[in-house]
């Protein structure tokens, strides 16, 4: 097999974490939180969080993906979300690196881009992408900041210094699934973007001056633009452990998952991938996601677990032994991105 | 009939001394006739023969030769007392008779000198059988179901609907193949969503249709109100469903 991410020792890269907005509170007091917003959520809208469980019909594309993953050596039990770029673009969609606590929002939008293009590229349903790019108004992701803003403020967290950074995956999820997202090719938000001089290609999906994605975090803005919100979460079933996890991304859906594990690489495959489990000597309280598994050569499977929001191919391939103990430990609060309300197709022929 | 004036004794001798010197030899020849050749000629061991006007079939013949001295010579050809058919007259001597049935040949001479003979021989151009009433042909139900090139196929047979909405219109075989192209974009290409492929469809039928247009107005109505009856329908299944329109606009 190839080595998947072979151009450096992603391991070593850091960048900037946000799960919570104290601190101080400890990883269990986190997932504390979490659990009580889930509770009152799930009590809201008790429809978004069940699974719907669908079934993935053969079509030719779908053939053209198993193929793909065929040709990474993966054994026939994978579903790799992450391999999707290349299947559309023949290339990985690398937005650029976050630059502020922002990981709740920028491990989420990924995920979210690749769930739709599952949706609508793959599976073929009756919906249209958002857009087509990398960068630019007509990207391929919505608007971070205003979901990172509205998701800030379900959780009543406000702030726009870079202490105040730092957002809940329960809240996020909130916000997609109630609120929706704003495109960003949006007339009313290129009006505001234009007076902040946020406007240029690479200001889509996240802008690059972090004195606008603080404005977004600490309220501006949302409420002028939140009657464009749509594109709504239909489902998002929270993962408590790994049956149920590995069931879901059968169906190729992908996780926000929101914790203190610290990744390091603890080895190389005889197929020649490197291998990541958590740093017990380290802690990170950072929000990446779960997009997808492979099985290897020897029939053991690895899950992958996403934080390209550290920089492009950073997706570690974690035994799923080892995520099955992240579970039993309750040390992951996981919330899954399945069914997205895209824009209706248009039946005219 | 002859009719004469001399005695009947002279007469039988007459007839009697003629018939000793002339003698009368009827052959028959079967042959088999091309008939309803436009103007056949023969070149070498081939009949050609005219395409337009010609419909040409094989018929048993017997070819009748007189071999005589007298001048003249009367044929009958008869299947039954009642039952005549023409003797084609060839030559002074020769004649024909033409289709299957079992004849009797009357051949009568006369000669102004030689006097009458008579001869009849009877030749066999195979079996015809008796003229039966035909039975009365099953009535057809009215109006005749005309075959049909487009196969049973999904949506409730919407090639056969698109073949019905669109006769007699233009450039037909064209946008069926507009159609294909679509669905072809639809099945292989990742990127294309369902809008594009429209979008597709939209740009190549203005270029193809220009002025003919117009003439589609209630085919694409009809059209889309059937798409609009099924929808939502998937990448893959709208695919089909162009499949089936292009099967209709090709047949």
């Amino acid at each position: 097999m190839t080595n998947l991410n072979s151009d450096y020792n992603i391991a070593e890269v850091r960048g900037p974490m946000g799960w919570g907005d104290d601190s101080s509170m400890s990883i269990d007091q986190r997932h504390d939180r979490e659990s009580k917003l889930y509770d009152k959520l799930s009590a809201d809208m008790p429809v978004a969080f069940k699974a719907r469980n669908t079934l993935i019909a053969d079509n030719p594309i779908m053939d053209k993906f198993r193929k793909l993953h065929d040709s990474k050596n993966y054994g026939s039990d994978s579903y790799d979300l992450t391999l999707i770029d290349e299947l559309v673009f023949n290339r990985r969609i690398s937005w650029l690196p976050q630059k502020t606590g922002s990981c709740v929002i920028s491990n989420s939008m990924r995920p979210w881009s690749r769930r739709m293009l599952f949706e609508v590229c793959v599976r073929g349903d009756s919906e249209e992408l958002i857009g087509r790019n990398e960068f630019t108004t007509n990207n391929l992701a919505f608007y971070a900041p205003f979901s990172y803003g509205c998701g800030r403020r379900r959780g009543n967290m406000r702030g726009s210094t870079e202490r105040d950074d730092g957002s809940y995956c329960e809240v996020q999820y909130e916000s997609f699934i109630k609120d929706g997202v704003v495109l960003c090719n949006n007339g009313k938000l290129l009006e505001i973007l234009a007076k902040l001089g946020s406007s240029k290609d690479q200001d889509f999906p996240e802008p690059q001056d972090n004195s606008v994605y603080r404005r977004f975090q600490n309220w501006e803005f949302l409420d002028t633009l939140l009657p464009f919100a749509d594109f709504r979460l239909l489902e998002s079933p929270k993962v408590t452990n790994i049956q149920q996890h590995i069931d879901l991304h059968k169906q190729f859906k992908p996780m926000s998952v929101c914790s203190g594990i610290a990744i390091q690489r603890i080895g190389k495959h005889k197929d020649g991938f490197d291998i990541h489990a958590q740093n017990p000597r380290d802690s990170w309280g950072h929000c990446m996601s779960f997009q997808g598994y492979f099985t290897a050569s020897d029939s053991k499977v690895y899950i992958r677990l996403s934080n390209e929001s550290w920089g492009a191919n950073i997706i570690y391939n974690v035994p799923v032994e080892e995520v099955d103990r992240w579970y039993s430990r309750k040390a992951i609060t996981v919330q899954t991105i399945g069914e997205i309300d895209l824009p209706d197709s248009v039946p005219l022929l | 009939m002859f009719k004469y004036s001399l005695p009947s004794s002279l007469l039988l001798f007459v007839v009697l001394h003629l018939s000793a010197i002339a003698q009368l030899e009827v052959v028959v020849t079967k042959v088999e006739v091309l008939a309803g050749a436009q103007n056949a000629r023969t070149i070498n061991s081939f009949i050609l023969f005219d395409t337009e006007g010609s419909k040409p079939q094989f018929t048993p013949a017997a070819l009748i030769d007189v071999k005589t001295q007298a001048k003249f010579v009367k044929i009958k050809a008869r299947k039954s007392l009642f039952e005549t058919t023409v003797a084609i007259k060839v030559s002074e001597y020769q004649y024909m008779v033409l289709g299957t049935g079992k004849y009797a040949i009357e051949v009568t001479t006369f000669d102004p000198e030689s006097g009458i003979d008579e001869q009849t021989v009877s030749v066999d151009l195979g079996y015809m059988p008796d003229p039966k009433p035909q039975p009365e042909p099953e009535p057809e139900p009215d109006p005749k179901p005309t075959p049909n090139a487009v196969p049973d196929d999904q949506f409730n047979n919407l090639g056969r609907k698109t073949q019905e909405w669109s006769k007699s219109l233009p450039k037909r075989k064209e946008l069926g193949d507009v159609y294909r192209q679509a669905a072809k974009l639809l099945t292989e290409s990742p990127i294309t969503t369902i809008n594009d492929a429209t979008l597709f469809i939209a740009d190549s039928k203005n270029k193809l249709l220009g002025s003919d247009a117009m003439k589609y107005n209630v085919f694409f109505e009809n059209l889309n109100s059937d798409l609009r009856t099924r929808w939502p329908l998937s990448k893959g299944d709208l695919a089909l469903y162009m499949t089936c329109v292009a099967v209709g606009l090709e047949n």
